[in-house]
Formats: C-alpha cells, sequence, structure tokens
C-alpha cells in the first residue's frame, strides 16, 4: 500500500513542476505499470489469485525496482 | 516425516503443538503454461519466468495453543525461505501469517499489504468422502472443497484436495485451510499448482511456542478486496 500512497505523494507533488513532470512521469510510472502488469499476469496465471496476492506482488516488484 | 508424540499419546488432551509443512510448487506446469501464452512485453514474460524458476519448496510451521494456530515461516537472510521467489513466497503464505480461532473456527489473514487489520476469510464448505490413504501411518480421508476467491479480473473458483486423518482429531491445516475433523497432512490446490504437505508434527512439546491474537481491527474479505481492487486501479491507471 505504501508504494500506491507514495506515487501518488509524488505525482501532485511534481504536479506543479510541469516543466520536470514529464520526464519524471514516464520513468516513475513506466515502472509501476510494468510491476501491476507482471503483478496481474502473475496472479492470472496462477490460475486466478488473490487480490491481495496481486498487490502484494505489485509492492514487492515497484520496493524492488522503482522506489 | 517424523510424528512426534512429547507427551501422552492421548490426543483428547493435546494442549499444544507443532506442524511443520512444505510447500511445494510444480515449476514445469507453470513454465510451459507461460510457454504458451501470447505474453509479448518482454518485462512481464522475464518477470514471470524469474517468479516460477524461483519458486523453491517453502517450510512453513503451523503453532497451536488451546484457543488459536498460527501458519507462519521464517524469512530471515539464513533461512532456505529466502531463496524463494516473491511469488512462491505470497502463495504459499509466507509473506503473511494465519490465524484459527479454534473455538470459532475463524481464520484470519494477516497481510502486510493491508498493515492494521486482520483480514476473515469466508469459511469453506468440505465435502467429505471414504477414500483413504496412508500417510506416515495414519488413514487419511480425502476432501473436497471450492475456495472461492475474488481476482482483479472476477471470481474464480479453485478445488481442493484435502487428506486429514480423524486419528488427530484437531481442526488443524496449512495456510487458509481448516474446518476438517482432523489434522490435515496434505493438501492440494491443482490450478495454482501447489501442495502443501506435512513433514512433522509435535503434540505437547515440552516448551510450546505461544500463539498470541493480533490486536487489530477485523475486516471481512469483501472490504478488503474492495480496498485492493481501488488500490491496483490506481497504479495501473
Amino acid at each position: 500500500m505504501k508504494n500506491g500512497l507514495l506515487l501518488l505523494a509524488l505525482v501532485l507533488g511534481l504536479s506543479t513542476q510541469a516543466g520536470k513532470l514529464t520526464t519524471v512521469k514516464e520513468v516513475f510510472y513506466d515502472c509501476h505499470q510494468d510491476c501491476a502488469n507482471v503483478a496481474s499476469a502473475a496472479a492470472a496465471t496462477a490460475g486466478g489469485a488473490t487480490i491481495d496476492a496481486e498487490a502484494e506482488l505489485y509492492d514487492e516488484c515497484a520496493a524492488k525496482y522503482c522506489d | 516425516m517424523i510424528f512426534i508424540l512429547s507427551s501422552g499419546k492421548v490426543f483428547s488432551q493435546i494442549k499444544n503443538g507443532r506442524v511443520i509443512y512444505t510447500v511445494s510448487f510444480n515449476k514445469e506446469a507453470a513454465l510451459k503454461e507461460l510457454d504458451s501464452m501470447h505474453i509479448t512485453d518482454p518485462f512481464v514474460r522475464a518477470g514471470l519466468k524469474e517468479y516460477y524458476e524461483f519458486a523453491d519448496d517453502v517450510t512453513m510451521q503451523l503453532d497451536f495453543s488451546e484457543e488459536y494456530s498460527r501458519f507462519h515461516g521464517e524469512r530471515s537472510l539464513e533461512s532456505d525461505n529466502a531463496k524463494t521467489s516473491a511469488f512462491m513466497a505470497i502463495m504459499s503464505g509466507l509473506s503473511s501469517n494465519t490465524y484459527v480461532n479454534l473455538n470459532t473456527g475463524e481464520v484470519y489473514k494477516d497481510t502486510d499489504v493491508l498493515a492494521g487489520v486482520l483480514i476473515k476469510q469466508p469459511p469453506l464448505k468440505w465435502n467429505l468422502t471414504r477414500e483413504t490413504k496412508t500417510i506416515a501411518n495414519y488413514t487419511c480421508y480425502k476432501a473436497m472443497a471450492i475456495w472461492e476467491i475474488t481476482t482483479s479480473s472476477g471470481e474464480r473458483k479453485h478445488k481442493l484436495e484435502a487428506w486429514y486423518t480423524p486419528d488427530i482429531p484437531l481442526s488443524l491445516g496449512p495456510y487458509l485451510f481448516t474446518g476438517l475433523p482432523g489434522v490435515i497432512l496434505e493438501l492440494h490446490v491443482p490450478k495454482q499448482n501447489l501442495i502443501f504437505k506435512a513433514e512433522s508434527l509435535d503434540l505437547n512439546p515440552p516448551v510450546p511456542e505461544e500463539v498470541n491474537f493480533p490486536d487489530k481491527k477485523i475486516i471481512s474479505q469483501e472490504e478488503a478486496d474492495n480496498i485492493l481492487r481501488g488500490y491496483l486501479k490506481d497504479v495501473k491507471n
């Protein structure tokens, strides 16, 4: 959950720095989006995993690659 | 498999104990499934491959007292469990703690992804059969259930196959799976390629592990699903 809150805080904070927003957002969002995709795919291929398992997979990936 | 009765053999006098389970994942089946899937994103494909290739066996322990049980595992760097993939840690229950109120049979999941709350699990409805097999000299009976879960893409139903022994009449089992008239010594979740197997059982040990129920707010699985559905939606958009 912390990564989601961190994401929200950073996006809100950066929105006032329009010049930097695009670059940072691309890098930041790509990583989180990639992790969300991996978590989603993993949860789907495991015959269907619970939402909390998918959220946990996302958190683990984001902590490892994005933060 | 090692089964120990530390003191006495009268099962009605069991006050506490520990069951050690090994959780295995069928990597070959999962990797084969991955090969047949049309995944074009290289990051996603690599991520899944890593999850499955390193999904090594996990050792879990179920500690119980007269009131509560706790299913958990060791995750320190010195532990073999640390070598397994994040996927396996999550699917096996290693990344969470599961508590059962042995008086009511209610099951609660304590997971980092929703820190501060316990998620009360919907009860399983078991279909008991007369089919038997012997596990570590115990006669075990087969029971089947449908595990209904909510995924981010809808409801899913997973068949569960459990082997429990009425010879040890304690309603205990691995992870979220309990509610039978005996300890579950083996449990299969075929669609998830997971198998839980009891490796040892120690009843009434001289120094029992204390099992304390966490003082946390309790929410339903439905409430948890709603929160997490919103969370996942946020991170995907």
